[in-house]
């Protein structure tokens, strides 16, 4: 089900420019999309492009695939990991092209899209 | 607050593997089972609480169960807030009522058939039957397994630990209990050359860091005192309760030492008027190793980071300083959801648990995470009439 929440967020990631909403009263970004901002319950909301940048809060190798989403059954072994993005918030995404074993928190990541056969999801790189 | 609640009875279906029997059938031998457990009439029911299947899961699931046993409650709900802290929650609703006059004998009731009916292909709860917003994170090829090991992972970073000192003797320590026990699903001995042999998972977890599911279900039945009295059973009381939740999904997890657990934990402490030091055994939600760490720290049984040296040392054992699930928790015993934490602290504090009894046993601490540590709770239990 298309949700006018949630659409926007895809289609930005389908645009290669990553959006999240942000609030027009208090500021603050959010993710994932609410119905309002979950701080000070504004419904003033905008789609804002992110600036990209981000760090690894905390990170998995997945090496194996335990009741996760069928796509990734076959891309073992894959990273997961929580990212700070510098607008604030965190959200999970995958650590790609880069050795499984050389995460770690801290690393300062940046924002790319990559197209799987399910689909394209925005990813994140090692920066630099 | 009136004169309390206590528990008059408690039953389980055996763990394992029940082909052919829904989360209803489990459910409804439960409650038999804690029925016949605590010597009261069917009759005398008022209040039903329960919990429906995970893996299969249906609507108005509470009035099934009123049905399929020919009940007649004035009160009834369902409880879905995850590990455990359904289970307080639903004492403390229980409580309320029995405290407000408008019942007298409740019971309380979870199973699932988690191990002969989840779907091809998938091991254990994956991720959309409860995470919610998986639109953003399962697409990431996250799951439950993932969520908690994201989760490990930072607490192995905050303290500097290795997951063979923090995990491990964990691990161990709820195998060697569940040999136990002959309701456990996983009773093989195993040691530390068993746990490095183990597979990855999710990094840091192992196979062994994570607890298997199993069909099964338990239930207990609370009452007034003034009925508690006029059964020929052990009471065991309510003391004190309480919760904290914080969000849903791990991507909005606060910090470690920011989970609720700690206010749960305060809560429960604070009614009971007792302190961490007053408490003879604890059973801990133990969906993974790391559950087991982070709860026990959180309410102040050790320091931060402390709890796998604790393990290591013996610590957790029924015979230890500070007895952890005697009964294998989820981790050996396998995954009931909780349940049977209510169930073996009730157990402990009557003296019916056998080769594992903890030794002048009278206070007990339960305690759980639902979802990925998104609601904690805390409860405290007593031996006799409080
Ligand atoms: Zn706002």
């Amino acid at each position: 089900m298309t949700l006018d929440r949630t659409s926007p967020f895809w289609q930005s990631v389908d645009a290669r420019a990553m959006a999240l909403p942000r609030c027009g009263d208090c500021g603050r970004f959010h993710f994932y999309p609410r119905p309002v901002c979950p701080e000070c319950w504004s419904d003033d909301l905008a789609w804002q492009p992110v600036g990209g940048r981000g760090a690894v809060w905390s990170y998995t190798v997945v090496r194996f695939a335990h009741g996760a989403h069928e796509g990734w059954k076959t891309r073992i072994p894959y990273v997961v990991a929580l990212i700070e993005l510098e607008e604030g918030v965190r959200m999970m995404g995958n650590v790609i092209d880069c050795p499984v074993d050389s995460v770690r928190a801290g690393m300062a990541v940046e924002l790319a899209y990559r197209e799987y056969e399910d689909g394209l999801i925005p990813v994140f790189l090692p920066a630099g | 607050m009136g004169e309390g609640a206590a528990i008059v009875g408690i039953g389980e279906t055996r763990v394992g593997k029940h082909p052919g029997r829904n989360a209803l059938d489990l459910q409804c031998e439960a409650v038999r089972k804690a029925i016949a457990d605590a010597g009261i009439d069917k009759a005398r029911i008022d209040g039903v609480y329960a919990l429906g299947s995970y893996i299969q899961p249906t609507q108005l699931h509470g009035l099934s169960v009123i049905e399929c046993l020919g009940l007649r409650p004035r009160l009834a709900g369902v409880v879905d807030v995850g590990g455990t802290v359904a289970f307080i929650t639903m004492v403390q609703n229980a409580m309320a009522a029995i405290d407000a006059g408008r019942l007298e004998v409740a019971v309380c009731v979870y199973g699932d058939n988690a191990a002969t009916h989840r779907a091809p292909g998938t091991h254990g709860y994956v991720a959309q039957m409860t995470t919610g917003a998986e639109e953003f994170e399962e697409i990431f090829g996250s799951s439950i397994v993932v969520s908690y090991a994201l989760l490990a992972r930072r607490y192995l970073d905050l303290y500097g630990l290795e997951p063979e000192e923090a995990f491990a003797p964990i691990a161990l320590a709820m195998r060697r209990h569940a040999t136990l026990n002959d309701n456990a699903a996983y009773r093989k001995p195993i040691d530390i050359e068993d746990y490095r042999a183990s597979p990855w998972i999710a990094e840091p977890f192992r196979r062994l860091d994570c607890s298997p599911v199993v069909d099964g279900a338990g239930a207990f039945v609370i009452a007034s005192p003034r009925v508690a009295r006029g059964l020929d059973v052990e009471p065991v009381s309510y003391l004190g309760a309480g919760s904290q939740a914080t969000h849903k999904i791990v991507s909005l997890t606060p910090d470690i030492p920011d989970l609720g657990m700690a206010e749960a934990g305060r809560r429960a402490f604070a009614e009971a008027g007792l302190t961490p030091g007053d408490v003879d055994l604890l059973t801990v939600h133990d969906g993974f190793t790391a559950s087991i760490s982070i709860t026990v720290e959180a309410l102040g049984f050790c320091g931060p980071g402390e709890c796998g040296r604790l393990a290591e040392d013996g610590g957790l054992g029924f015979d230890g300083a500070l007895p952890v699930n005697p009964h294998g928790g989820l981790l050996s015993q396998g995954h009931v959801g909780g349940m049977l934490h209510v169930l073996e602290a009730v157990r402990q504090l009557r003296g019916d648990a056998g080769p594992r009894q903890v030794r002048d046993a009278e206070i007990a601490a339960i305690s759980g995470n639902g979802n990925i540590f998104s609601i904690c709770g805390a409860m405290l239990l007593g031996k006799g009439l409080a």
